[in-house]
């Protein structure tokens, strides 16, 4: 286990100041940060792709906020690969119009991407309202958040 | 005033006095500056004498020296002063001697030469001041006596400090006055390369304010050109009517538009928009740059009409604010007013900036409009006034970038004038200022707003105050102990949609005060769980979505 501390320390972040900088970080297979979920392939039986992008030193901002408030960044302490998914599948529920079809679970999540964390390596997501929280060795869907509002599918803007 | 030049000397004076500074005001008001060089005011200076010449003189060396900008009215009022005929000694101050004049002359000249080194601040405080020291002036008993050195020793007074306070960093903020004069300047260029005389220029604090100087803009115009012969009764009628609504600067300001516009053959032509001038020079423009740049001409023209924005996200906002402003002209007549707090604003039209650039030098008219565009909230331009808008002084965003103003104004103006948005939407200022209960809610026909309002109350409250019926048990929130997920059953009629819940949560990470933040979202009405419905956010099941291990 590491610190809130050691890990923005380490990838010379910054989080608000209330944020208990001497929490432990949890890492784990599945985890929810605000409206962003990672969860490992593990836990869903899917197969995603291996991505082939190394996670860069300045980290990867899976979501980033129009005025820079809202931005989950990722970055890893070892070995990690992330591929954003394809626009074609990840963006159709952006604006689009109502089709109950498309409500049906499991076949319209809007996925981010595809992250891989080496073993003995751990990939971190950072925000600065939520601090961090850790991923295991393993291969991940990183998803984000939505909403039907009556009319159609949107991504929540937190 | 027209002066009578039969009248004696004494009488003269005063009247001139009274004429000058009727022209002084004016003159000011306008930012409308002569241009007369110092050897004209020398001419005068030698063909005239007395104190009251001299003042005049001075203010009005001063002035010229402010702005490069021709003054129709002053102009007029110079003319007066040349054909009005000088007595030497009607009881009036004794003349200087010409050595004197010629010593002042020379103080005079080097102190205005030291002003002119400072032109960018102070522009308002300086003639004040000048203006106060003749005032002053005018009434010392001593005034013959003392002469025209004493003057040019005050004036050189007033230079020195002022030129103290400049070098060591005054206390005055130039800024605005210099950014004002600046964008004046821009649209007098302009008008020039659109042909058209200069406009008097009207500044609008707020558009609120620019909708009132309009409206009286327009009634002042027709009255004055519906007087037949009477057009300065007509004016009086109107600056009485109009006293209260605009600050007298403004009417004086409007009053010369309608004094103007009566000596042309149409006078409701004074009013006319300049835009057709305006897109002609702007469709050239397109050509132009599209044949520089080898882009087609529909391409260069759309992101020029358009003024696509570099920054995505700024367009939206741009045009929901301006569709808020609207609105709020629309349905709030009257707002009250406080004081507001300074904030940068973005600046929207870097692409039209950006076209300009790429054109080159050879559109400076179109670099003209890109920096109004950029520097204004909006520009009125008709041919004979034009109404500048102050771009607002503080503008609250949300995360997403679209304007929201938590608790009041998203954007606000320096008269206190402003809009409320909640999460880009537009909405009545007591939704953002109080929040609204639920009676207050359920009657706003807009469906958009409620929702809003019921945001700013929160999900969770209103689910309870408006005991909407709970789909399902509350279940516990995955990762987030102590917290639940209720789903509840929206009726159709409160937000205009159908199968639509709500699943209310809690927010798993402290705010900064410590709070916990409670939202609601929006999900299918297929569920018959807030688990279920909480797992299809992410497009997982609700055995998957309970295994979550962390939550922040």
């Amino acid at each position: 286990m590491t610190t809130l501390r050691s890990v923005l320390t380490r990838h010379d972040r910054e989080v608000l100041g209330h944020l208990d900088r001497e929490a432990q970080v949890p890492v784990v297979a599945f985890g929810r940060q605000g409206d962003v979920v990672v969860v490992a392939d593990s836990v869903t039986g899917w197969a995603s792709t291996q991505p082939d992008a190394p996670v860069p030193p300045e980290g990867i901002p899976v979501v980033r906020g129009e005025t820079g408030g809202n931005t989950h960044l990722l970055v890893a302490d070892g070995g990690a690969r992330f591929a954003w998914a394809d626009e074609g599948t990840a963006r159709w529920a952006d604006l689009g119009p109502f089709d109950p079809e498309l409500l049906d679970v499991g076949t319209d999540r809007r996925r981010i991407g595809t992250l891989a964390v080496d073993p003995g390596a751990v990939a971190y997501l950072i925000h600065e309202e939520h601090g961090a929280i850790g991923f295991a060795p393993g291969r991940y869907a990183v998803l984000r958040q939505r909403e039907f509002d009556g009319f159609g599918v949107y991504d929540v803007l937190d | 005033m027209e002066i009578d030049p039969r009248l004696p000397w004494p009488v003269l004076v005063d009247h001139a006095w009274e004429s000058w500074r009727e022209g002084f005001a004016r003159a000011w008001l306008l930012r409308d500056y002569p241009v007369s060089g110092p050897c004209r005011c020398v001419r005068w200076m030698r063909g005239m004498s007395g104190a009251g010449r001299l003042e005049h003189w001075a203010c009005h060396g001063l002035l010229s020296r402010l702005a490069a900008v021709r003054s129709t009215v002053v102009g007029q009022l110079e003319r007066r002063w040349l054909s009005a005929p000088v007595s030497h000694h009607h009881g009036g101050p004794e003349p200087t001697s010409e050595p004197e004049i010629a010593e002042a002359e020379a103080v005079i000249a080097r102190e205005l030469d030291r002003l002119d080194r400072h032109l960018d601040a102070r522009l308002l405080e300086l003639p004040r001041e000048v203006a106060a020291l003749t005032a002053a002036w005018e009434h010392d008993e001593a005034r013959p006596e003392a002469g025209l050195t004493s003057f040019a020793d005050a004036l050189a007074g007033i230079v020195g400090r002022y030129e103290d306070e400049w070098q060591h960093g005054g206390t005055a903020e130039p800024g605005h006055v210099a950014a004002r004069f600046e964008t004046e300047a821009t649209v007098r260029r302009l008008y020039s390369r659109l042909g058209q005389p200069e406009p008097v220029v009207l500044w609008a604090s707020s558009p609120r304010h620019a909708e009132t100087i309009a409206e009286v803009l327009l009634d002042v115009c027709v009255t004055a050109s519906a007087g037949g012969g009477f057009v300065e009764l007509g004016l009086d009628l109107a600056a009485d009517r109009h006293r209260g609504r605009l600050d007298p600067q403004t009417l004086a300001a409007v009053l010369e538009v309608a004094r103007r516009s009566s000596e042309l053959a149409e006078p409701a032509r004074a009013l006319l928009p300049v835009d057709a001038a305006l897109m002609r020079l702007e469709a050239h423009a397109v050509r132009h740059l599209a044949v520089r740049i080898g882009e087609p001409e529909d391409d260069v023209a759309t992101s020029f009409w358009f003024m696509t924005p570099g920054d995505d996200a700024a367009a939206p906002a741009e045009s929901r604010l301006r569709w808020a402003v609207e609105r709020e002209l629309a349905e709030n007549p009257r707002r009250e007013r406080q004081r507001a707090t300074p904030s940068d604003d973005g600046a929207p039209y870097d692409a039209i900036s950006a076209l300009a650039d790429r054109g080159g030098d050879e559109l400076p008219a179109v670099r003209d409009v890109a920096a109004l565009r950029r520097d204004l909230f909006a520009w009125s331009g008709m041919r004979g006034a034009v109404i500048l808008t102050e771009p607002p002084e503080t503008v609250r965003v949300d995360a997403a970038g679209r304007l929201h103003g938590e608790d009041d104004f998203a954007v606000r103006w320096a008269d206190g004038w402003g809009v409320s948005l909640w999460h880009g939407i537009s909405v009545p200022r007591d939704l953002v200022t109080d929040g609204w209960g639920v009676s207050r809610i359920m009657a706003e026909p807009n469906t958009e707003v409620r929702r809003c309002a019921i945001e700013r109350m929160g999900w969770p409250e209103f689910v309870r105050a408006a005991r909407l019926r709970a789909v399902g048990a509350p279940a516990p929130d995955p990762a987030n102990p102590g917290h639940h997920l209720q789903l509840y059953a929206l009726p159709p009629e409160l937000l205009d949609r159908d199968r639509v819940c709500v699943l209310t949560c809690t927010n798993a990470s402290l705010e900064r005060d410590g709070s916990r933040r409670s939202y609601g979202l929006f999900v299918p009405d297929s569920f018959s769980s807030p688990l279920a419905a909480a797992a299809w956010t992410f497009g997982l099941t609700s055995e998957q979505y309970a295994r979550l291990e962390a939550a922040t």
